[in-house]
């Protein structure tokens, strides 16, 4: 090797340092913009999840909390006195201006504001005088605006709402206390006794008289049985046909000693009445019987605020629903929906586990197994609907209408089994929701690992003492996982329930005090098809909106306390596979 | 056997442990194998519903009761309970007699045939024209009535359950319930209306809304009307009749009439039209709605070639005319009102279809149902076929014995038997219809129903006149699926993919376990809260603010695009920490968009749609009301072009990059965006006039007619729904990508958004396809949403602003109300197997494309 010519180090070849990207492209090459549109489309779903609950929390909360009772005096000289329950600006139109006297529309003018102006939803209530529950009230159009001391709201049986003055307090239509002061103090002290009367007549009506109905209704049943089985004018009919009327003499002279105390209560109660005076003047006679709750917000302080706050919860809660059904409570569609899930859990986890359990560890893996196992998990994708039209033809009609022939051909053409009923809505659900524990079990039994199943043959056990002794113990939490959401699903599905069960209201609970204390063949109410039928079938779904707030925050708290709890548990399950993973 | 260390120790398994472990053994493999059949019954019931729609009626094997030879019939019926039947014989007279023996209990004659020219039968009602001008009007019934067991004759009390005997004129039963039923003849006669004083040589009636239209022909070629109409004075609740006629020389009217009178003459049911109809297939119809003065409609030629007319009826509603001809061909006409139609009254009569069977011997008798659009239709050789109208579907058919002739067949009236008198006696079949007016053809494909213009899908189940006739058209429900989905997926499938891509690539593991759950937390909130939330909350929203909240799909993405271009300028050294907050600022940015959209669409709304966008919805260029005069068409097609421009104009600076051309471009981002956007609003400008100039408009299409109720919130509404799903799957898939892919895209110098892009996105992309494809058959089955916010009008239009019915929101509006096993069930049910397949098939393509996607990502 000779040494290199040397050469010029001003020839010397520049090493040409090529710049990889100019500053641009690397900006291009980080793909900025399409991040931003990735991370914004990011954040609006979050915005929208966010905002959804917000607004239902917000809206649903906030429902049963009594604000001030505000009374205005408007332009054209009349009054409107209720309950703000909403606030917006609008602009009112040239049409609606002109309408207005020309002074009131000179003073309007000027109070608006570019033409817009703010206006507020009263909620007026005493729909049965004006044929309205809210009203409009445009700020320009406010003469005088006050908050009346003696303003009451009363919660009554029927027609919702009213807000008016207490004038005078009756008793056997005489005036016992005229001044506003003197009626709310006297009708503390006797409305106790009238609404325990009232609630005495309810629970005759409900409990004594339903009770004689339904014994003079099986007596009858009895007979029609008798008469279906050993032929008409037999002995046995005979015997049961005079039974019936035994029974029936009976009943009727119960029920007219019951009518009779019915009758005796409501004469006193009629005795009392309250006369009220709207704003406008109108006087309106309520006995007080049909008051649910009175109470004069504009003195009520904090505490008294809470205290009615809470005590409308407890009435959502714990009572029946009245006013077809947009007020009062809703504790049958809380009772029917956690009812129907249980018995939907019941129905669908062992026969889920026995599945997975077959397909996991007995089946011979190959290609049936695993197309099953596809068609089980797109049956998780089926529509909720096409269930409930299975659930309808096959559970309601053919099995419930095979019932129904065998074992109560005495009470046909009435259907006993063969129409909606709880348990058909509960099978439903359970063949809806069983994909949903299959493919939650089978991950849970794939998730131990093999290792274990073989030590435990190793040590002799045999195959079931391994399922039962090792695999299952260490699955459990993934098959509670499975079990909670399919809970979760169920509750929270309405459309199926439609065809096979579910009642806008229904008179009696599927659980009671009478035997066989679980009537699995009655109808029942739900929370979300409470929500579809205050909101579209009722007459005033305006009206009704605050109630179907509420109603959908119960409804997704139960359905997100159920999903927040599985998703902790798989959390943890997860975590503790992963440390006994070897 | 000896273990291999030679000591040769037993181990026994406990006989509990083994029959324990064989028991469970068989629990759990019967449990298992029979839960998997239990859910495999679904699929099986759906089917076992909706088979009988498909199948098509039967006819059992003839009975023959009264072998003597009977002559010439008129007119016979059977009775509902097809016990008893009559024949109205030429001499006039009404022989009733039981249908099990043929035994005669009853006779009466009810005319002359002296003094009769014509008679015409409808079901039981006879109209007999007779030669002094007078057309009489006779009801030939069978009562039942049940029997008190003191009124019943005393011979009757040994009588068993189920058997029938004569006593007297009467035939009586004992039913199996034990109760006593008589069966007789009764025959009510009208007062005979006179039309002239020459023979009456056809007469037709025609009950109409207002009372009975007649009309007749005389010998002398007049043609009559006559009114009998029948007020209701609303405070007294006395009726008043009034009789008005009228009559017109054929000839005056009809001036080709030819040789010969009208062989048959027809009054359609609404008392509007008459048509007269040679045998030779010439048919006038003739417009009455005034019969003062009548006036020739249409001349039409009704049979091909040299064919003769053989028999004649319509169907039920009196709108359909049957026409049977010698060749065995029964054609079926009715008017239709197309537009242009240069007939008088502007309608048409024209052949709808025709029905023909295997026997080419000519037809002799139509007989139409009375419950229905079925008819039966006899041919001379003694074949009978039993079509519907509608759905021209051949229900049944049957034959006489060789060489017999048919004289007339009759259908019974619940359907369910056949009446055939032949030259060899009375004939009686059992008919089972099935479900004849449906086949696959009327569920999926146009239907030309009585009246329309042309075949049309229809959904229609229930209305309130009596003589409608349901329509069971599938497409559009099927139509409205389809739409929400796409409205659905094109909301949500963007969204969810993008922050898919996002959370799995680009969230730091800590936040990205907080805001997944968040987000799967969307899935499990019921369907019918969003619902609710859609109809009550959503909608008036949207119908308020609709220009605002268009513009905002504009000015989100506009503000998240600057956001960028601000966010580039960040000096390198604060990247990293930057990036960290970059979730923070798009959150900043969104309400940011809307605020912009919600300023700027009142000035988009002035500027383009005429400051009221609803309004440029409703009238359209195209409407011919407003005679071209709308607003102009040019904003829409702005609006709908300037996304579609950036994206264009986005893809095309990244294109001309690294060509002469993108070099010469300003190297500065901000710049680039500028040129862009610049771009971008000059081509949908120029398209959008070009467009515009063209004609063409968006409105009557893709948009038109604003309602409350409008695929617009119910696909917001569903993205609810929807990107949750998509979301998990996806990202799931994004994440499985195996790290040293990640890790080695990264080493060899590319950014993260190069290894999203070019190396995570194209591996997962079968699971990305799968998620898409699961969101897809999760928004085709959706429910409760569509039901409470679709407004469930079953249109045919793809415009964004009105609503559909879907197959689902449907099924449970209308499956409570349907009555168990009728065609409405069946079809629910067919509407549900087809929810099923679409879902079953849109998830086993997603599973299977999964499958090979984990294959896949477990060999890389």
């Amino acid at each position: 090797m000779s040494t290199l010519p040397a050469r010029p180090v001003e020839t010397a070849p520049k090493p040409t340092l090529r710049r990889l990207s100019n500053p641009h492209h690397s900006n291009r090459a980080r793909g900025e913009p399409m991040l931003w549109l990735c991370g914004g489309s990011l954040a609006v779903c979050l915005l929208m999840v966010i905002g959804l609950l917000v607004l239902v929390f917000w809206q649903g909360i906030g429902t049963f909390w009594p604000h001030p009772v505000v009374q205005v005096r408007l332009a054209d000289g009349s009054v409107r006195m209720g309950e703000v329950s909403r606030q917006n600006s609008f602009q009112p139109s040239t049409e609606q201006l002109a309408e207005l006297t020309p002074e009131v529309r000179a003073q309007a003018e000027t109070r608006l504001v570019d033409g817009w102006s703010s206006r507020r939803q009263f909620r007026t209530g005493n729909f049965d005088l004006t044929n309205h529950h809210y009203y409009w009230v445009p700020d320009y159009l406010v003469a005088e605006e006050s908050n009346p001391e003696w303003a009451v709201l009363i919660e009554r049986q029927t027609w919702g709402r009213f807000y008016g003055f207490p004038a005078e307090l009756r008793i056997d239509g005489k005036a016992v206390a005229t001044e506003p002061s003197a009626v709310m103090q006297r009708l503390q002290t006797e409305l106790e006794p009238v609404l325990t009367r009232f609630h005495r007549i309810e629970a005759i009506r409900k409990v004594e008289i339903g009770g004689l109905a339904e014994r003079e209704e099986d007596a009858r049943l009895a007979a029609r049985a008798a008469e279906l089985r050993y032929g008409k004018d037999s002995p046995r009919h005979r015997a049961a046909v005079a039974e019936f009327e035994k029974v029936a003499a009976d009943t009727s002279d119960q029920g007219a000693r019951f009518d009779d105390e019915i009758r005796e209560l409501q004469r006193e109660n009629a005795r009392y009445a309250v006369l009220l005076k709207t704003a406008d003047g109108a006087e309106k006679e309520l006995p007080l019987d049909a008051i649910v709750r009175i109470y004069a917000p504009n003195q009520l302080g904090f505490a008294g605020r809470v205290g009615v706050y809470l005590d409308r919860w407890r009435e959502f809660l714990f009572d029946s629903p009245r006013n077809t059904n947009q007020e009062g409570g809703v504790w049958p569609a809380i009772f029917g929906t956690v009812l129907m899930t249980l018995i939907m859990s019941i129905l669908v986890v062992p026969f889920g586990v026995l599945a997975a359990l077959y397909m996991r560890e007995y089946a011979k893996a190959g290609l049936v197994i695993s197309a099953v196992r596809i068609a089980v998990n797109n049956l998780a994708g089926v529509p909720s609907i096409v269930f409930g039209v299975f659930g309808l033809g096959f559970f309601c009609y053919i099995i419930g209408g095979s019932i129904d022939s065998l074992f109560y051909p005495e009470r046909l053409p009435t259907p006993t089994f063969g129409k909606g009923a709880l348990i058909w809505a509960s099978l439903t659900l359970a063949l809806l929701t069983l994909p949903v524990v299959i493919v939650a079990t089978e991950e849970a039994l794939s998730a131990v690992p093999s290792s274990m199943r073989e030590g435990s043959y190793a040590c002799g056990a045999s195959k079931w003492q391994t399922i039962q002794r090792i695999v299952l113990p260490r699955a459990l939490p993934g098959i509670m996982t499975g079990m909670i959401l399919a809970m979760a699903r169920g509750a929270g599905e309405v459309a199926p329930l439609m065809l096979v069960g579910v009642v806008k209201s229904a008179n009696e609970l599927p659980l009671d005090g009478a035997a066989p204390f679980l009537h699995p063949s009655r109808s029942f109410m739900h929370l979300g098809f409470h929500i579809y039928d205050l909101g579209f079938q009722s007459q005033n779904s305006e009206a009704a909106k605050p109630t179907v707030y509420t109603t959908t925050l119960l409804l997704i708290a139960v359905i997100t306390v159920l999903n927040v709890f599985a998703i902790w548990l798989r959390s943890r399950l997860r975590r503790r596979f992963v440390a006994a993973q070897f | 056997m000896s273990s291999f260390t030679g000591l040769n120790r037993t181990r026994k398994t406990a006989r509990s442990v083994a029959i324990v472990d064989r028991v469970s053994r068989w629990t759990i493999t019967v449990g298992g194998i029979a839960t998997i059949l239990a859910v495999a019954t679904v699929c099986l019931f759906l089917l076992w519903v909706v088979l009988p729609l498909l199948g098509g009626g039967s006819v059992d094997a003839a009975t023959t009761t009264a072998k003597a030879p009977l002559g010439p019939v008129r007119a016979a019926a059977e009775d509902a309970y097809r016990d008893v039947a009559w024949t109205l014989h030429d001499d006039g007279e009404v022989v009733l007699f039981a249908t099990a023996d043929g035994e005669v209990f009853a006779r009466e004659r009810v005319y002359d045939p002296a003094e009769v020219r014509c008679v015409a039968a409808h079901d039981d009602v006879v109209q007999i024209g007779r030669n002094d001008g007078a057309v009489a009007t006779l009801r030939i019934a069978v009562t039942a009535d049940v029997l008190d067991a003191s009124a019943a004759p005393p011979a009757l009390t040994d009588l068993a359950r189920g058997a029938t005997r004569v006593v007297g004129q009467a035939l009586y039963q004992r039913t199996p319930q034990g109760q006593l039923r008589r069966q007789q003849l009764q025959i009510d006669r009208k007062e005979p209306v006179q039309l002239s004083s020459e023979p009456v040589l056809h007469v037709d009636v025609a009950e109409t809304s207002s009372g009975r239209v007649l009309v007749g022909v005389t010998a002398d070629g007049m043609l009559h009307f006559k009114e009998r109409s029948v007020t209701t004075n609303m405070l007294t609740l006395e009726e008043t009749v009034t009789l008005t006629g009228a009559s017109v020389q054929l000839r005056e009217l009809v001036p080709d009439l030819g040789a010969t009178l009208p062989d048959h003459v027809l009054l359609a049911g609404a008392g509007d039209n008459v048509y007269l109809l040679w045998n030779d297939g010439r048919l006038v119809r003739i417009d009455a709605r005034d019969f003062e003065a009548p006036k020739v409609a249409e001349l039409l030629d009704t049979v091909p070639d040299s064919g003769q007319v053989t028999a004649v009826s319509f169907l039920i509603g009196k709108s359909t005319l049957l026409i049977g001809d010698d060749s065995g061909t029964v054609s079926a006409w009715f008017r239709i009102k197309p537009d242009g139609a240069d007939t008088i009254d502007g309608s048409h009569l024209v052949r709808a279809r025709q029905f023909r069977d295997t026997s080419a011997s000519p037809v002799v008798s139509i007989d139409p149902s009375q419950r229905s659009r079925l008819f039966a239709c006899g041919h001379r050789d003694g074949h009978i076929s039993v079509f519907h109208g509608t759905s021209a579907r051949l229900v049944a058919a049957t034959t006489l014995a060789k060489g017999e002739t048919l004289e007339l067949v009759r259908l019974c009236p619940k359907e369910d038997g056949l009446l055939g008198l032949g030259a060899a006696g009375v004939h009686r079949w059992d008919l089972h219809p099935g479900h004849p007016e449906m086949t696959l053809a009327t569920a999926f494909l146009p239907v030309w129903y009585e009246g329309y213009a042309e075949p049309v899908h229809a959904w229609q189940s229930t209305s309130g006149s009596d003589d409608f006739e349901p329509k069971f058209g599938l497409w559009p429900l099927v139509f409205g699926t389809l739409k929400a989905t796409f409205y659905c997926l094109l909301f949500g499938v963007p969204l969810a993919l993008l922050a898919a891509i996002y959370t799995s690539e680009f969230l730091p593991p800590r936040r990205k376990a907080r805001i997944k759950p968040l987000i799967e937390l969307m899935a499990s909130l019921p369907s019918v809260v969003l619902g609710f939330l859609a109809a009550l909350v959503f909608a008036p929203i949207v119908e308020e603010y609709l220009m605002a909240l268009l513009t905002m799909t504009l000015t989100v993405p506009l503000v998240f695009l600057l956001g960028a271009q601000l966010w580039q300028r960040i000096p390198a050294n604060w990247r990293p920490i930057a990036d960290r907050w970059r979730l923070f600022a798009t959150l900043l940015a969104v309400p940011l968009g809307l605020w912009l959209g919600q300023l700027i669409g009142p000035l988009f709304e002035s500027m383009f749609f005429d400051g009221d966008i609803k309004h440029w919805l409703a009238v359209s260029t195209r409407d011919p009301d407003t005679g071209g005069e709308g607003a102009s068409a040019f904003g829409g097609w702005f609006f709908v072009l300037l996304p579609l421009a950036g994206v264009l104009s986005a893809l095309g600076i990244t294109f001309f990059d690294h060509t002469a051309l993108g070099r010469r471009l300003p190297q500065s981002g901000l710049a680039r965006f500028g040129i862009g956007a610049a771009v971008s609003l000059v081509f949908a400008v120029l398209v959008g006039s070009a467009l515009t100039g063209l004609g063409w408009d968006l409105r009557g299409n893709l948009v038109g007619t604003f309602d409350q109720r409008n695929s617009l919130v119910v696909g917001f509404v569903m993205g609810f729904a929807v990107i949750p799903i998509i979301y998990t799957i996806a990202e799931d898939a994004l994440s499985a990508v195996p790290e040293h892919l990640r890790a080695a895209s990264l080493g060899a110098g590319a950014t993260q958004w190069q290894t999203a892009v070019r190396i995570i996105l194209p591996t997962a992309l079968s699971g990305v396809f799968s998620a898409i494809m699961i969101g897809l058959g999760r928004a085709v089955g959706e429910t409760m949403i569509v039901l409470m916010a679709a407004g469930n009008t079953a249109l045919l239009d793809m415009n964004v602003f009105n609503g559909f019915r879907t197959l689902s929101a449907n099924i449970a509006t209308e499956l409570p109300e349907a009555v168990r096993d009728s065609t409405h069930y069946r079809t629910l049910y067919l509407a549900a197997l087809c929810l099923f397949v679409m879902t079953f098939a849109l998830n086993t393509l997603a599973e299977v494309v999964r499958q090979r996607f984990r294959k896949r990502a477990f060999q890389l």
